[in-house]
């Protein structure tokens, strides 16, 4: 049971000034599965991920990946070990392509030095050619392959929430934290990032998950995770979770069930 | 497989617009070697040098530095002092002035590079300011305010750089070699991690970028072009005095690289030449020439915001032929 946990966090706690964003929340993460951190604002799940990401460090705490120590690690250190993570509000290059984008995803995968780039030694074209090809695959993945010179940020919001989930995908992660990737799309789009999210499991990628729309989260979660003002006030299944009083109560207010808002 | 074949090519035939632009440069001199020309036109590519450097720091990794003409200088500096102090083979002082450059740029680089910005404006002008005094000051090495003088010129294998029209292709051959250089760096893994923490330190180091070490390789690889460019100026004027590394001169490189387009590989080449060439072409303005040269800058400012290398881009997209041929 406990090799198959892939990440560990233990009493997290981070505070912004006298904020505690995050008051202690403790949960696992299991090899293959897709969790979900769900929320209403401020309850501090991007807070979690920039704490896992190595963007910002913990009060206290303990975040174990694959029983390795991530507190005190920088952001690009934690991207190789194996996370990789998109932004609520998507962070793209925008003047670069949107193959360059993946490509730059493949940075920490590859090495090439410098002498060899600024001489086109051999090495170095067989590589770009390893790092194209592999771009190449994860853009058809997500389906954006067409569109690989256009600048990122002639993207509608859709295409670019999923080139940044490719250029994610590019740095051959173990677990991704994706931050709200449904947010903003409309329905069609919905359905293509359920279906890229269940991909993306497929492919032996765990998956942590912060969504607001629900029909996302009960749709493709294994697990739920609840948070409240920083604080765990439920986890469970799907199913758990759309009955738990304490959920529908801090969500909805009283008396109101998931079923009904559905 | 042929979709991915036309991939790498379209990614390696960004290169022909440097041919055709080295094909021009070479041949120009042999149907029409005026002496003046030749004179402005090797100022310009030393400026160009300069330049390219800075512009790979400010264009492309998006870190300002005005303190540039302080690497200038002491590129200058080593020459000189080596040269004619110690009577060194001038090309041993081109290397401990490249070597001395990458030290300062690395001591100064560690702790500014932290800031961003305007502070890092600040940091590394002040570095400037007090480079320049020391280019004054510390007379036992650079000469004080009379500089150094007599500084013997270039040879490479009995082959002596003593006129105007071997300097210009020596300068010129160097600008060639050390532009292909970026443009190989800039479409490569180290290139596109710097174009990215350009554009966001925070996707970039998620993405496993370490984006201060990239700040810092590229601060002093960009110190390093303007100390060539430093070694080149000695050895061609023959005697430096400290006005030339000043603050002015700092900004000067900065005004080079906005005006010719940021993050453009032909940025700071069209922006030392305008630089350097229309103070020159303005003279028939006699005393209004300061005048006309604010205004077209001011214009040029105005206008194109990307510089002449982003004008110049927007009009050679309308013209098929060069659509997927030479924009980079």
């Amino acid at each position: 049971m406990e090799t198959d946990v892939l990440l560990n966090v233990t009493q997290l706690k981070k505070a912004f000034g006298g904020v505690m964003a995050v008051a202690g929340v403790s949960f696992n993460v299991v090899h293959g599965q897709i969790k979900s951190i769900i929320g209403p604002n401020g309850a501090g799940k991007t807070t979690i991920f920039n704490l896992i990401s190595g963007v910002l460090s913990p009060l206290s705490g303990e975040v174990y990946f694959q029983n390795q120590n991530l507190i005190g690690l920088s952001p690009h250190q934690v991207c190789v070990m194996g996370i990789s993570r998109t932004f609520q509000n998507v962070i793209l290059f925008k003047r670069m392509t949107v193959l360059e984008n993946v490509m730059v995803g493949r940075h920490s995968r590859v090495n090439t030095n410098l002498i060899s780039s600024i001489f086109r030694l051999p090495a170095f074209k067989n590589t770009e050619k390893a790092i194209i090809d592999k771009a190449m695959e994860l853009m058809a993945i997500v389906g954006l392959d067409r569109k690989a010179f256009e600048m990122a940020q002639n993207l509608p919001l859709g295409e670019q929430k999923l080139l940044e989930i490719a250029r994610g995908l590019a740095t051959d992660p173990k677990l991704i934290l994706l931050d709200e990737p449904a947010a903003g799309l409309n329905t069609a789009e919905l359905e293509a990032i359920i279906r890229l999210i269940k991909k993306i499991r497929e492919k032996g990628i765990t998956i942590l998950l912060v969504e607001h729309n629900m029909r996302v989260v009960m749709d493709v979660s294994d697990e739920i995770l609840v948070l409240n003002f920083g604080e765990r006030i439920a986890s469970g299944t799907p199913e758990e979770i759309k009955g738990n009083e304490r959920v529908i109560r801090a969500y909805l207010g009283k008396g109101v069930s998931f079923a009904r808002s559905r | 497989m042929s979709e991915k074949d036309s991939i790498q090519k379209r990614i390696e035939n960004r290169n022909l617009g440097f041919w055709i632009f080295l094909g021009i440069m070479m041949s120009w001199p042999i149907f029409y070697p005026n002496p003046y020309y030749l004179n402005v036109m090797i100022f310009t590519g030393i400026n160009t040098l300069v330049a390219t450097g800075l512009n790979l720091l400010f264009g492309y990794a998006g870190q300002i530095s005005m303190g540039h003409a302080t690497f200038l200088g002491i590129g200058a500096y080593c020459s000189a002092f080596f040269t004619v102090k110690l009577g060194w083979n001038p090309w041993l002082g081109f290397l401990i002035g490249v070597l001395i450059t990458s030290l300062f740029s690395f001591l100064i680089g560690l702790p500014s590079l932290k800031l961003r910005g305007y502070y890092l404006a600040m940091a590394t002008l002040a570095f400037g300011i007090i480079m320049e005094t020391f280019f004054v000051e510390l007379k036992s090495i650079t000469g004080g305010p009379d500089g150094i003088g007599g500084i013997p010129a270039l040879s490479l294998f009995g082959f002596k750089f003593h006129t105007d029209l071997r300097y210009y292709y020596l300068v010129w051959v160097i600008v060639a070699c050390l532009t292909l250089l970026v443009i190989n760096l800039v479409n490569s893994r180290a290139g596109r991690g710097m174009r990215a923490l350009h554009e966001s330190e925070l996707a970039a180091s998620v993405l496993g970028i370490n984006t201060f070490r990239y700040k810092l390789a590229i601060f002093i690889f960009s110190a390093i072009y303007a100390s060539i460019g430093g070694s080149l100026f000695a050895h061609y004027i023959t005697h430096i005095t400290p006005e030339s590394f000043s603050i002015m001169h700092s900004i000067l490189i900065v005004v080079m690289v906005i005006i010719g387009g940021m993050g453009k590989i032909w940025g700071p080449l069209l922006g030392a030449g305008i630089m350097t060439i229309l103070p020159e072409t303005l003279r028939a303005f006699e005393v209004y020439h300061e005048i006309a040269y604010g205004l077209i800058l001011v214009l040029i400012m105005i206008y194109f915001t990307d510089g002449v290398a982003g004008a110049l881009n927007f009009v050679f997209k309308k013209i098929p032929f060069f659509n997927k041929k030479l924009i980079s």
